[in-house]
């Protein structure tokens, strides 16, 4: 059974995004994102994933990863 | 129609009332031993006496009383608690689901409370209260298992960005 890990920090680096330019771009709080960002989230509207996806010019492939849980 | 009552005026209305009814019932719990000994009278075969007549009912409603008195009082304050949440606009958080909780075991302690009635000195109303206390504690666990369920449904939505 593995999770999905949401690399947004990585993304936001890349493109030198800080988290209160990329909440305000996405129309989402800074609470929020920051959720996001520390992989605390139970589940992403697509809405959101479309706006990310715009602000940090990627795919959701970029920002969504599968990983498998190390036993 | 429901969008035109006002979850919080009717929060605050109802809070109003259980604090004076915690009041109320501090009052009476205080002065019990002199209520029972003017208003209960009970038939011991010579006509209606004061309960005083007969020590030990007297001491039995006594127990009775103020074990149904502290358990109500409980049950108020518990009340109260839920109400100050909706009035905060937490509604379904943990604490409440664990209010509710209490609040279906302390109906059901007075249920047995009231049976124990039955048996010492019965009356329709008794088994009649007996019934309705058992039936608000079967209602307060169905709303715990309501609200456990809305508190899950509730984070999920929170966590949901």
């Amino acid at each position: 059974m593995g999770k999905i890990v949401i690399n947004l920090d990585v993304m936001m680096a890349r493109r030198k995004k800080s988290l209160k330019d990329l909440a305000a771009e996405v129309g989402i709080t800074n609470a929020n994102l920051s959720i996001l960002k520390n992989n605390k989230a139970k589940a992403v509207r697509l809405q959101t994933l479309e706006k990310l996806c715009e602000s940090l010019q990627c795919q959701p492939g970029d920002l969504l990863v599968y990983e498998e849980e190390q036993e | 129609m429901i969008e035109k009552i006002s979850l919080k005026a009717v929060s605050t209305i109802t809070y109003a009332l259980i604090i004076f009814l915690m009041l109320m019932t501090t009052i009476i719990l205080g002065g019990l031993p002199w209520i029972i000994k003017s208003i209960v009278t009970i038939d011991i075969g010579s006509g209606y006496q004061p309960i005083i007549a007969s020590p030990g009912l007297y001491r039995y409603f006594l127990f009775f009383l103020y074990t149904a008195g502290v358990l109500a009082f409980l049950i108020l304050n518990d009340l109260r608690r839920l109400f100050k949440s909706c009035l905060l606009e937490q509604i379904f958080v943990k604490e409440n689901v664990n209010l509710l909780l209490r609040m279906a075991i302390l109906t059901f302690l007075i249920t047995l409370l009231f049976l124990t009635k039955v048996f010492v000195v019965n009356s329709l109303m008794t088994m009649a209260v007996s019934f309705v206390f058992f039936m608000a504690s079967v209602f307060c666990l169905v709303l715990t298992l309501l609200f456990d369920r809305a508190v899950q449904y509730k984070l999920e939505n929170d966590l949901t960005i």
